[in-house]
């Protein structure tokens, strides 16, 4: 069974039919998808500065950390549930799309990058958390992160020009 | 006369451009969403502040001097993507309803705003407290934040109103 039927038994269900049939549902969740990755961002990019030693250098970065990462989360959630209802709607044109896989291969590298901070660099955070510039493993780590999630973005708004989307016309 | 002032600006020499340069219009809108997510979570990090529902150790003027001059920035970035977007595709937006009900969402929005940054630039002893201040204010914030939220949605949905 090749990844192309399963992705047309998707589109096939109950679920998929009435957002690929329904006038409103796909640009309803294209919006929320929109505004949650945009606080996805936006949001880990406040931390990711602060790891660069860019912005709110004052702050210990565990207190930004908490302040910002809450926010990441539960937008990435929001963002992966409309995402996924996107998906479903047209899924055998989503997965063979360029700029869609692209984009998850960028994802996949943004939680790797996120995986390694978390794992090793931040285990010492204690040492520099108030240190207006962190050590460079951190900055690299920031830096990468910004640079992925910036392609996260860049793929997604591609997709839309290379999917002929009945309801969506490009742009 | 929005129309003929559309059909005018489309066949401008820098709309030409932009229509004949495929990647102006995907990259104008790759910034365009770039900045916009700066531009949220500015705004969102800073009203639930002002309503005390987010970082309550940080004092409202603090949040205001770390978020508003990157909002201001990506905002006027946005202008300047938008306007290339809309130079390039008149008739899309000019006689599109939901690109104005943006506009007008983003000027209410925008003042609101710069409301705020005036009053806690002038009053920072006052706007500096821990706890959640009056309840008009936290509505006034909430009320900001919901036409930041519309300004987006009409964003995103200009594309399924398109006249022609």
């Amino acid at each position: 069974m090749s990844i192309v039927s399963v992705a047309k038994w998707l589109e096939a269900t109950a679920p998929a039919q009435a957002i690929s049939q329904s006038a409103w549902m796909f640009p309803a969740a294209e919006t929320i998808h929109v505004i949650a990755i945009a606080l996805v961002v936006g949001s880990i990019a406040v931390l990711d500065l602060r790891l660069l030693g860019l912005s709110w250098t004052r702050r210990p970065i565990t207190e930004v950390a908490g302040e910002v990462l809450p926010w990441t989360w539960s937008s990435f959630a929001v963002a992966a549930v409309a995402g996924t209802a996107m998906f479903i709607s047209g899924a055998s044109k989503y997965i063979v799309d360029l700029p869609f896989q692209l984009k998850f291969v960028v994802m996949f590298l943004a939680g790797i990058n996120m995986l390694v901070f978390h794992r090793f660099t931040y285990q010492g955070v204690a040492h520099w958390d108030r240190n207006a510039s962190p050590p460079r493993a951190a900055k690299i780590a920031a830096a990468l992160s910004l640079i992925f999630w910036i392609g996260v973005v860049t793929c997604g708004r591609l997709v839309s020009f290379s999917i002929e989307n009945q309801f969506a016309p490009p742009g | 006369m929005l129309e003929s002032f559309c059909t005018w600006l489309e066949n401008t020499s820098l709309s030409a451009a932009i229509q004949n340069t495929g990647w102006i219009i995907p990259l104008g809108q790759i910034i365009h969403i770039l900045c916009l997510s700066i531009v949220l979570s500015s705004v969102v990090l800073l009203d639930f502040r002002i309503m005390g529902l987010a970082a309550l150790r940080v004092p409202i003027p603090d949040m205001a001097r770390r978020f508003l001059p990157w909002m201001w920035s990506a905002l006027a970035l946005m202008v300047v993507t938008g306007s290339i977007l809309v130079i390039g595709e008149p008739k899309r937006d000019l006689l599109n309803p939901v690109f104005w009900t943006k506009m007008l969402l983003l000027l209410a929005a925008a003042a609101m705003t710069f409301l705020f940054q005036l009053s806690i630039r002038a009053k920072a002893r006052v706007w500096t407290g821990n706890g959640k201040g009056r309840t008009a204010i936290r509505l006034f914030a909430a009320i900001t934040l919901t036409a930041w939220i519309g300004v987006a949605v009409c964003g995103r949905l200009i594309a399924y109103f398109m006249a022609g």
